[in-house]
């Protein structure tokens, strides 16, 4: 595997990979990583600034901010992780498909993802939003459709290449079905193409569910989100502006680190588009 | 266009139907009794067949008629055609400030290429693309808002209610672009006919800005269109920081106050204005590429 | 212009080294060649790919880019009384702005990708007409059209406002023909100007070229990597390999009597009239070293038959064999031989 070693030669693509993992760490060990509870409302305790109590002070329920910026990263790591796989999955079977059954389908769907790609992640998202209803599922569907389009295009290209070569022609030749050579000469030459959109999908995903919180589209209080909790801090900017640390850095670390990962995974699939550029 | 205008009507009309639940139950909404739904029904014309509903509401789109608000019972025409205009102006001003800035910055990154210039320029528009806008225009906010008090929070007032949505907005697209152009640039930049250019003795501005931004400008072309309708994306998240009265904030009010017939308005107004977007750069690339203006037959 | 000074050589090229450097070491692309052009003669490089003589060319116009640079040597150019020292100009430089293209001119490989795609042919021969001789837009005009019917394009009125892409291969390297000569220079190089031409246009090109040296009086460095398009075109040749001159002589003594092992592998490489003209050199033995790791002694030993203990330990010089027929051999040595 020469895309490994020459990742694994790209520092910052290595360290910004240990960030993402400790993210999805975090992610993963949040209730027990959390000094309170993140639901626990105090009313005694609101609005405290960051103290060695609350190091991140705690918001207008009294709630410990810091334990809820590590909950909420459990619920974007979540939404995002699964609306990518529902991206992958569909998009990358649907381009398959129809990359290698080509004919008139191929056309119509192809007009249809070139078209739904005029439009950005967070239009797409909000219209699917309307339809599925504002809640963690309804926001995992849109975000992973909303992706759908980048894999099908990028999938049946890459299956049109390989289906004009001789090796797919020698398997049907041997009677293999239509799954099988998908799967089993297909797919191997789509594989690194197919991780490093996901990974450059995860970032827009990240901002698009954050966004869509914010907007209060998204995942429902009181469950914490970094952009429902950055909303909700817009209205005590003038006393609490601490609040607004917690989310926004959070955010920040994760999209950075998931981009960072996306242009080293790049660089190192295409080595010469890297020296180049 | 007209296929995707007509596609993108019938998907419009859908949504009534692709949500669950009774459309006219929806609209009347939780509390209302069974006359006051089956008025609506009847009103709505949800009592017909879904293709004389169809052909119906495809004439009403044709004529300018969206329908009424369900709460404030305008016509939703009258109620969002003011709110485009300030989203045009929120959106022309952004993408402009972000053209300006990623084309000086891109030709910059690209010129000192590999150079410590070119690292500090690409290395902060790593830093835009990783900070949302809700995150830089609530720190905008709080800075120039709160503690200098040189800008107002939010609304559409006067010449300063534009500075932050517009930065803000702008910044992120710029430094989404800045990547872009100086890739654009980059490339041209390594083509045998720059080496010609230097050959014949052009200065290097020359070279750089005339031949290969000439040549750039065919990909910045399309990612500038691109980049203008995530500009119209952003705004929907911009107007709601900044309280700005505008077509995206209506629409996700509308969207969370479910009321369908604004949010299938400012939703066919906005993809049109995708559309158009997009309408305007092929015309443009045409324009500029000589190979597709003189292939063509 | 006195006749002692069409004697005196227009450039002077004296122990050029051109090195690149990166991450793996450092390539010697150009490692210490010295040669010399004199007006109206043409002077054939001949080598692999790889072997420098691009690299030459891009230094004698300062093309160079990093991590490219040159580190030591004289380029000398004589421009009327004076000598201009190119090597220690600033390659950004105003002078070397106004040499370029108006008195050294260049002509690349791919008339295709060297031409720029969105300027019509015209646009692109006024811009040196008009940078280098000060003309309006009119008589940068008439004499682009005049341009383009000395290297015989066929109504040049019409194809000045074509688009490169609307041209073929042929015309297109024509139209870069009359780009490079449009302000007459005293030099013209060109870098396999007939490669990514196919053979009866190459042979058109080339006489082309020689017609018109002839009516310009320019010097051509002539470079190409196919020792029979030299033949037709040279006075004088040298052979390239890794960097460093192995052979130089008058074309005739060349071809007559290759006296370096390496020249005459690539004679017996020169494929025969009808035969498959694409069939690149596959003929002398071995690949060429890396230049970032270079053989020790001669360049040329692990690839040569008649390689001794000798070869391997000391790099042979330069030296004249023959009246003004110069090699870089210790077989031809007459002390060691």
């Amino acid at each position: 595997m020469s895309i490994v070693s020459r990742f694994k030669r790209d520092r910052v693509g290595l360290v910004s990979a240990c960030a993402l993992v400790g993210l999805y760490l975090v992610a993963l060990t949040a209730p027990w990583l959390a000094p309170y509870d993140a639901g626990e409302t105090s009313l005694r305790e609101v609005f405290r600034p960051p103290s060695a109590e609350h190091l991140l002070g705690t918001d207008q329920f009294g709630r410990d901010v810091l334990s809820r910026v590590i909950v909420a990263t459990r619920v974007t790591a979540k939404i995002t992780g699964v609306a990518v796989l529902l991206a992958v999955v569909l998009g990358t079977c649907g381009g398959m498909y129809v990359g290698y059954v080509g004919g008139r389908l191929e056309s119509l769907v192809m007009r249809l993802t070139d078209m739904l790609l005029i439009f950005p992640t967070i239009m797409l998202a909000i219209v699917i939003v309307t339809i599925a209803g504002p809640s963690e599922g309804g926001v995992i569907v849109a975000l992973g459709l909303s992706q759908v389009p980048k894999f099908i295009r990028l999938a049946r290209g890459v299956t049109l290449s390989a289906r004009e070569a001789l090796f797919v022609e020698a398997a049907k030749a041997v009677g293999a079905g239509r799954w099988h050579i998908l799967r089993r000469h297909i797919w191997p030459s789509i594989s690194s193409p197919i991780i490093v959109q996901a990974t450059l999908s995860l970032p827009i995903l990240v901002l698009s569910a954050s966004g869509l919180s914010f907007l209060g589209l998204g995942v429902q209080p009181p469950t914490p989100e970094w952009g429902a909790m950055l909303n909700e801090s817009k209205d005590f900017l003038r006393t609490s502006p601490y609040l607004l640390a917690g989310p926004g850095l959070c955010l920040f670390v994760f999209v950075l680190a998931s981009n960072l990962v996306g242009d080293a995974l790049q660089d190192a699939l295409s080595p010469r588009a890297s020296s180049e550029g | 266009m007209v296929p995707a205008g007509l596609l993108l009507v019938t998907f419009l009309f859908g949504l009534f139907h692709f949500i669950p639940g009774d459309p006219a139950l929806l609209l009347a909404g939780d509390n209302a009794s069974a006359e006051v739904v089956e008025g609506i029904r009847r009103a709505y014309g949800f009592d017909q067949p879904l293709p004389v509903q169809y052909w119906t509401y495809m004439k009403k789109v044709l004529q300018g008629d969206l329908g009424v608000s369900n709460f404030s019972r305008e016509p939703v025409t009258a109620l969002i055609l003011p709110r485009i205009f300030n989203t045009a102006q929120l959106a022309f001003w952004s993408m402009g400030f972000a053209m300006v800035v990623s084309l000086i910055l891109g030709c910059c990154s690209a010129m000192f290429w590999n150079t410590w210039i070119d690292k500090l320029i690409t290395g902060i528009a790593l830093l835009g693309i990783c900070t949302p806008v809700f995150v830089s225009g609530l720190f905008g906010i709080f800075l120039f808002s709160v503690k200098l008090g040189l800008l107002p929070t939010g609304g559409l007032d006067s010449w300063r209610s534009f500075v932050l949505p517009v930065v803000t907005l702008g910044a992120f697209q710029a430094a989404v672009l800045t990547r872009m152009v100086r890739a654009s640039m980059v490339e041209a930049l390594g083509q045998d006919y720059i080496e010609t250019a230097r050959a014949k003795g052009l200065a290097e501005t020359a070279v750089v800005f005339k031949h290969a931004l000439r040549n750039a400008m065919l990909p910045i072309v399309t990612l500038f269109g691109l980049g203008f309708g995530a500009t119209l994306g952003g705004s929907v998240v911009t107007e709601t920081i900044f309280t700005w009265p505008g077509l995206g904030r209506t629409m996700v009010e509308s969207i969370l106050s479910r009321d369908l017939p604004v949010t299938q308005g400012a939703l066919l107004l906005f993809a049109f204005m995708f559309i158009g977007i997009n309408l305007v750069v092929d015309l443009l690339y045409a324009a500029i590429d000589p190979r597709i203006r003189f292939d063509a037959p | 212009m006195s006749v002692a000074h069409s004697d005196e050589p227009l450039i002077e090229v004296e122990d050029l080294r051109t090195y690149f450097h990166s991450e793996a070491g450092i390539a010697k692309a150009v490692d210490g060649i010295s040669f010399a052009v004199r007006r109206k003669k043409t002077l054939g490089v001949v080598g692999e790919s790889g072997c420098g003589k691009s690299v030459t060319a891009r230094s004698i116009m300062r093309l160079i880019r990093p991590p490219g640079k040159i580190e030591s040597g004289s380029i000398r150019y004589r421009r009327g009384e004076e000598t201009l020292e190119l090597a220690g100009l600033d390659p950004k430089g105003r002078t070397l702005r106004e040499i370029r293209g108006a008195e050294i001119a260049m002509i690349f490989q791919e008339p295709m990708t060297s031409l720029n795609p969105v300027f019509t042919i015209g646009e692109q021969i006024t811009e040196v007409i008009r940078l280098h001789l000060g003309a309006g837009r009119g008589e940068a005009r008439r004499r682009a059209i005049d341009m383009l019917n000395a290297v015989a394009i066929p109504s040049p009125h019409q194809r000045i406002d074509d688009y490169p892409h609307q041209l073929s291969g042929g015309m297109r390297q024509r139209a870069m023909i009359a780009m490079a000569l449009s302000c007459h220079p005293s030099l013209l190089i060109a870098d396999e100007p007939t490669t990514a031409l196919d053979v009866t246009i190459q042979a058109q090109v080339i006489r082309l070229m020689r017609d018109l040296q002839r009516e310009f009086e320019a010097a051509i460095i002539f470079i190409t990597h196919d020792l029979g398009v030299v033949a037709g075109i040279a006075d004088e040749v040298m052979v390239m390999y890794l960097g460093e001159i192995v052979e130089r002589a008058p074309v005739r003594d060349l071809f007559r009597d290759p006296k370096h092992p390496y020249t005459q592998g690539l004679m017996t490489s020169i494929p025969s009239l009808n035969g498959a003209r694409k069939q690149r050199l596959p003929v002398i033995e071995g690949n060429v070293p890396s230049p970032f790791d270079l053989p020790r002694g001669c360049r040329f030993h692990p690839r040569c038959a008649h390689a001794s203990e000798l070869c391997r330990e000391r790099a042979p010089l330069l030296l004249e064999a023959a009246p003004e027929h110069h090699v870089a051999c210790h077989l031809q040595d007459p002390e060691l031989a």
